[in-house]
């Protein structure tokens, strides 16, 4: 049985590369719906993962970073930073909003870095420095190669100009790029003072991230503490759930597609193999 | 020769009339993947103009309503008032908040009104009278399974849900409160240190006197208050739309030229086949004196025909699908007769069924007349 249908395929074997390239070229389509946005929900935590704390503390009520607001008090970090089993405490303010350079515009997130908060900052520097002083920005390398923005050149986040220092590596998404700027200047543009958005917070070498978090909850009232792993999944699951309907749909298209179009074109062949038997 | 291309196709109905789906059905993902794209923009754009004003005030540098900030000084709607020509300067803020439920988390932009802005219709229930109450979408209502009267917490603080209405953008549902509602909502769940943290004013939306020319009132106000950019509600809206071109437009562009190159594929794939399966038919054809070109000619012709009957066919397949993807999930908007888009989608329907028709020609070319004289 298995000989005549190899046989059968192969009498004509135009039609048979034919139909499996067009089954083949079907099922792309699936999987590359699928991978576009996979693709982009692994980059969107890119930088929340890439700097990785023990623990994430923010706004009581938050649970994540992407598309998120979050506001806690100064004094909540030093008080954070304070308690035992805390290694280090580094606060980021954070800013999602567009970023205008010439006729280009596009969304991102934008941290704002305190002065010696590296540990915040890039993790890859692919050309240029880190930035230093008021009013500079280090930007993701491919936005750059993609809208022409060079180190020196200048791009707006709301009416304030900022100056590209540095390109950086691995912070960008075609929903949001993760752009650097220093604590002060976004303090400016969120026109706020004595808040942060999330601090990022390191334990003592030997101390369970998920020991802190209770430590923190118990000590420090109106906040939310949670792992780093607890925080990434929130925000992964977040991305993911934004798109995973629309996916599940094309997908469940572009397999109905799949299963029509081979089922015709193997109605065709065969039909003709019996025209030509 | 349009005969023979209607007879060819007619051989074997059942194969034309399969070969037709399949093609149908490559052009109605294209149509729900441009109608998704052309969807978005539209939500996006409509955001702005059901507001309904002519005139908006945003942030100085700010020129987005959606996924920005803005925040503009409490003394600035005075100061716009001010102004002639300027009756009401109607505030409207815009809180993002990530709402999360039964494990599921969703990003919502909640509108705080007061007098104008607030939701366009309301399909279920009734407007805000009250500080407790909030308007949700309706995609947000159908994915967590709310209903009017049932409990909508943010951030430890409880709304009572009136009202259902249908505003999404962005993928994202909206939600309309009152200014009542937003100070309590800071005040009581205490989650910032102060009220001047978050955005209390994000934009106002001008309600000119209707004898007062736009333009100048909108030149006068950036004449004498600097606190504020004045657009128009169509510019704030193309600005949206442009951003959401620049996050859409890559994936999309990509998706649908993998559309069209499976498109290509699909109908050339079935014509090779087609003729490989009616070779013999081709064979009658040319003993009988028909010219390569004139065969050739068929072929393109019974591609074209078989788009005439693939392109109905696919309109109803992508209204089919929008109308379950709309209701499987009402965040998405499937804009399926975009003037613009839809006709450039059927113009390379022609385009694929045209290239793909080329693919078999070599086969026709090929055909050996004799074949026709030999027996079954």
């Amino acid at each position: 049985m298995f000989i005549w249908t190899w046989k059968t395929l192969f009498n004509q074997r135009g039609s048979l590369i034919g139909s499996t390239a067009g089954i083949a070229c079907t099922f792309i389509l699936v999987i590359f719906f699928d991978a576009v946005w996979r693709g982009e929900s692994v980059q969107i935590v890119s930088y929340p993962d890439h700097v990785k704390p023990d623990v994430w503390v923010m706004q009581k009520g938050v649970g994540n970073m992407h598309m998120a607001m979050s506001f806690i008090w100064d004094w909540k970090a030093d008080k954070i930073a304070g308690l035992p089993g805390v290694k280090r405490v580094t606060p980021i303010l954070y800013l999602n909003s567009a970023v205008t350079s010439g006729d280009l515009k596009m969304f991102a997130f934008i941290v704002g870095l305190l002065p010696d908060s590296q540990r915040a900052g890039p993790w890859e520097l692919r050309s240029g420095r880190h930035i230093k002083g008021p009013l500079e920005t280090v930007i993701p390398d491919v936005l750059a190669k993609i809208t022409g923005i060079n180190i020196g050149d200048r791009l707006r986040i709301a009416d304030t100009s900022f100056k590209v220092v540095g390109l950086s590596g691995g912070t960008y998404s075609s929903a949001n790029s993760v752009l650097f700027v220093t604590f002060s200047d976004l303090e400016k543009l969120l026109s706020s003072t004595g808040t942060y958005s999330y601090l990022l917070v390191d334990a003592e070498t030997g101390v369970d991230g998920s020991t802190l978090v209770k430590r923190i909850l118990n000590e420090v009232e109106k906040v939310n503490a949670l792992t780093h792993e607890e925080f990434i999944e929130n925000d992964y699951a977040l991305a993911k759930q934004m798109g995973v309907e629309i996916i599940t749909m094309m997908t469940a298209i572009c397999s109905l597609l799949a299963v029509l179009s081979p089922d015709c074109r193997f109605y065709v062949l065969f039909n003709g193999h019996e025209k030509a038997r | 020769m349009f005969l023979l291309a209607w007879r060819q196709f007619m051989l074997d109905p059942l194969r034309s009339a399969l070969t037709a789906i399949a093609l149908g059905t490559v052009i109605a993902v294209i149509l729900i993947i441009v109608g998704f794209e052309q969807g978005q923009y539209h939500q996006l754009k409509q955001v702005v103009l059901n507001r309904e004003a002519s005139l908006i005030a945003t942030q100085p540098g700010v020129n987005n309503f959606i996924a920005v900030r803005s925040s503009l000084p409490q003394l600035s709607r005075m100061e716009v008032e001010n102004i002639d020509g300027v009756v009401n300067a109607h505030p409207l803020t815009a809180i993002p908040i990530i709402y999360s439920k039964d494990n599921m988390r969703t990003p919502v932009y909640v509108l705080v009104y007061d007098s104008k802005g607030g939701p366009s219709t309301i399909i279920e229930g009734q407007a805000i009278s009250d500080g407790r109450h909030i308007v949700i979408d309706y995609s947000l209502a159908k994915k967590y399974n709310l209903e009017i009267g049932d409990s909508f917490l943010v951030s430890d603080f409880e709304f009572r849900i009136v009202g259902l209405t249908q505003e999404s953008a962005f993928m994202m549902p909206f939600a309309f409160i009152n200014y009542d509602g937003m100070i309590d909502l800071f005040l009581e769940s205490e989650i910032a240190p102060d009220l001047s943290t978050f955005p209390l004013l994000s934009y106002m939306l001008l309600e000119l006197d209707p004898s007062a020319n736009s333009q100048v009132v909108m030149t006068q106000i950036e004449k004498h208050v600097s606190s504020v950019d004045i657009l128009t509600a169509e510019q704030l809206a193309q600005n949206d739309k442009n951003m959401g071109e620049v996050f859409y437009g890559p994936i999309i562009g990509l998706l649908v030229s993998v559309g069209y190159i499976i498109g290509i594929l699909v109908v050339g794939l079935i014509m090779y086949a087609d003729i490989r399966g009616r070779i013999k038919s081709f064979a009658v054809l040319k003993a009988l004196g028909f010219s390569n070109k004139k065969l050739i000619l068929a072929v393109f012709q019974q591609s074209l025909l078989l788009l005439a009957i693939a392109i109905p066919l696919s309109i109803v397949f992508s209204m089919g699908l929008s109308i379950f993807i709309e209701t499987v999930s009402p965040v998405y908007l499937i804009r399926l007769f975009d003037p613009v888009s839809f006709t450039q989608t059927l113009i390379s329907s022609v385009g694929f069924a045209i290239i793909g028709g080329l693919i078999p020609v070599r086969s026709v070319l090929g055909t050996d007349p004799m074949l026709a004289f030999q027996g079954e």
